[in-house]
């Protein structure tokens, strides 16, 4: 369901999508655990839009850019650049709202 | 008679505020008489490790009505326009809906928790409104001071100890203005709650259609104010006390304050008026019987929570609910639940919660699988879309052994348990002085914050010093905490509960 970025492939990878959400996350971490399960359900309701994810530990770099170290950090990917991007928890209908609001 | 859903029209839910699961017979009680709730258990399915989750009285009676956990969202506070409650659900259904209750937290302005009930019948003037009758007359016989212990509220000098020293004397005062007309239990909270809810059952209420009737009395919580209290008699389970009957104690931890001798006996008037909630609830199942419904009513018996009381397992240090505490005595409650057709006199084991109650009201009256929606004039309805409890009808029904391996309780932005079959775990999400000093209600204007549902890359898993872990079969009362022993089996905890709650967080 998720295709995996690294610091390597990031911002190439991102300039070539035209939609899709981001999630940089920790392993073992409980709280990305639970943010991929909402994501997985925004997928069934949004087909069109591919899921990445970023592992936080491996991939400095990109944190670093993204002004961020918390995480799950969710990222909104419109037209080729980071829209929007949000650390913590949100339900389906938060995450749905974060989505379209960008 | 076997269990047939169809011929379940009708559902009772007795809530007894503040009534301690193991001040119980059922709950192996051998000192207390409790002959009808006994009896009530013998007739129903007894859960043995009920627990509430967000406490206290008010998040209880949230989760109860929505189904859905509050730990993760909220604590004392309102119910919002977004919770949907039994009551939403039935609006427009063929169940007749009704509230009858003298749990005044569940009436605080704007509050809103009576919403969407068709009959709402409040009894006023226990803790919380016992303003209402501050401005009457006091027969100059009944003296606050002679209702409390003058230890409690003088110092050696003859000087009130602190601001809740005249607050305790006031607020004896607002009971003592309503109990001078006592002259029996029969003019208790109990007896009042029980006698308006038999009467909507006898006189009010659409005989042709079915009902869901909320009974919700605050008796047994504190005033102590059972019979003895008002006939001067001796306290049938203290009989050798010679003080002051002790209606309130200070809000304040015991030591230095309350002595293990009073403590003692604020347990004994405890147990009595238990003894006097039980013979009330006893007529009030006897009504339901002579009504011709005890075969086609669902009965849900529980409480809120317990309460502590004392020192050690009665309350670890505290009297009444000083501090955000989820200790076992607090979180651990009694529920028992009669279907007709259901096998009677059983006992589960499994751990259940608080938010399950809801769940299996609405699985009994097939609402469960009910959608939002709009009605014909496109007002919008309401579904059980958004629970999150289970349903314990697999449970009472033998299908499963088991619908949770864990519980969780606490105060929302304060404290977060995980009782588990072997260990109890509780995480502080405040400071330790603010644990050892904070109001329960302190944690109610908290928010939870990007932090708290967030960590960084490299971090470990951050466990508060204060946390607690206790061996739950040799310590079920959480008087020995070994955490430094087992810090693995207490960082196991953490992530399991962080990982639930951040669950319900996103549900």
């Amino acid at each position: 369901m998720f295709t995996e970025l690294s610091d390597t492939n990031f911002a190439e990878t991102i300039s070539t999508i035209e939609t899709g959400i981001v999630i940089c996350f920790k392993k073992l971490c409980p709280h990305c655990k639970n943010m991929e399960k909402v994501l997985e359900k925004f997928a069934k309701k949004n087909a069109g839009v591919p899921l990445f994810n970023l592992d936080s530990e491996e991939n400095p770099k990109t944190m670093e850019g993204l002004k961020t170290d918390r995480i799950p950090t969710i990222l909104v990917i419109k037209n080729g650049t980071v829209a929007a991007q949000k650390s913590g928890l949100m339900n389906p209908k938060e995450m749905i709202a974060f989505y379209e609001g960008v | 008679m076997s269990y047939d859903k169809k011929q379940i029209k009708n559902v009772i839910l007795i809530m007894l505020d503040t009534l301690q699961f193991n001040y119980l017979g059922c709950y192996g009680n051998e000192k207390i008489k409790t002959p009808n709730i006994d009896r009530f258990a013998r007739q129903s399915v007894l859960f043995e490790n009920a627990y509430s989750e967000g406490l206290p009285t008010i998040p209880v009676r949230r989760a109860l009505l929505t189904g859905r956990y509050t730990l993760p969202y909220g604590g004392w506070q309102p119910l919002a326009a977004d919770d949907t409650t039994i009551a939403d659900i039935l609006w427009g259904k063929n169940i007749q809906t009704a509230l009858v209750y003298d749990t005044a937290p569940m009436r605080l302005s704007k509050f809103g928790y009576s919403r969407g009930f068709d009959y709402v019948d409040f009894c006023p003037g226990q803790e919380l409104d016992h303003t209402s009758f501050a401005d009457l007359p006091l027969d100059p016989a009944f003296k606050p001071e002679d209702y409390t212990s003058a230890s409690m509220v003088w110092d050696k000098e003859g000087n009130l100890i602190d601001e809740d020293s005249q607050h305790l004397l006031d607020e004896i005062g607002c009971f003592l203005r309503q109990k001078q007309y006592w002259r029996s239990d029969a003019d208790s909270y109990i007896s009042r709650v029980v006698e308006r809810s038999k009467r909507w059952l006898s006189d009010h209420r659409d005989k042709s259609r079915p009902f869901m009737l909320w009974i919700d009395s605050f008796d047994p919580h504190e005033p102590w104010d059972p019979p003895s209290v008002w006939t001067g008699e001796p306290c049938p389970y203290d009989p050798e006390y010679e003080g002051n009957p002790i209606l309130l104690a200070p809000w304040t931890p015991v030591a230095g304050r309350i002595t293990e001798r009073e403590c003692e006996h604020i347990r004994a008037l405890y147990m009595e008026k238990i003894t006097m909630v039980d013979k009330w609830i006893g007529r009030l199942l006897d009504s339901v019987r002579e009504q011709g419904l005890w075969d086609e009513t669902m009965i849900v018996l529980m409480s809120d929570h317990g309460q502590p009381m004392g020192n050690g397992e009665h309350g670890h240090g505290i009297m009444r609910k000083t501090r955000p505490w989820p200790y076992e005595e607090l979180v651990h409650v009694p529920l028992m639940i009669r279907i007709p057709g259901i096998e009677e006199n059983r006992r589960i084991k499994s751990f259940v919660q608080n938010v399950d109650v809801a769940v299996t009201i609405l699985d009994v009256l097939e609402q469960l699988d009910s959608e939002d929606g709009l009605s014909d004039h496109g007002m919008k309805t309401y579904g059980a879309e958004d629970v999150q409890g289970n349903s314990l009808l697999p449970l009472m029904r033998g299908e499963v052994d088991s619908i949770r391996d864990f519980a969780i309780a606490g105060y929302y932005g304060m404290s977060w348990s995980i009782i588990t079959e072997d260990y109890s775990y509780i995480h502080w999400l405040v400071s330790e002085e603010e644990k050892n000093h904070g109001d329960i209600l302190d944690g109610g204007g908290k928010e939870m914050t990007e932090e708290m549902w967030t960590c960084t890359a490299g971090a470990k898993v951050e466990m508060p010093k204060h946390n607690e872990l206790y061996d739950r079969k040799k310590d079920p009362f959480q008087l020995n905490n070994i955490a430094d022993e087992q810090p693995d089996v207490a960082e196991k905890l953490l992530e399991k509960l962080k990982l639930f709650i951040g669950e319900l967080r996103t549900t």
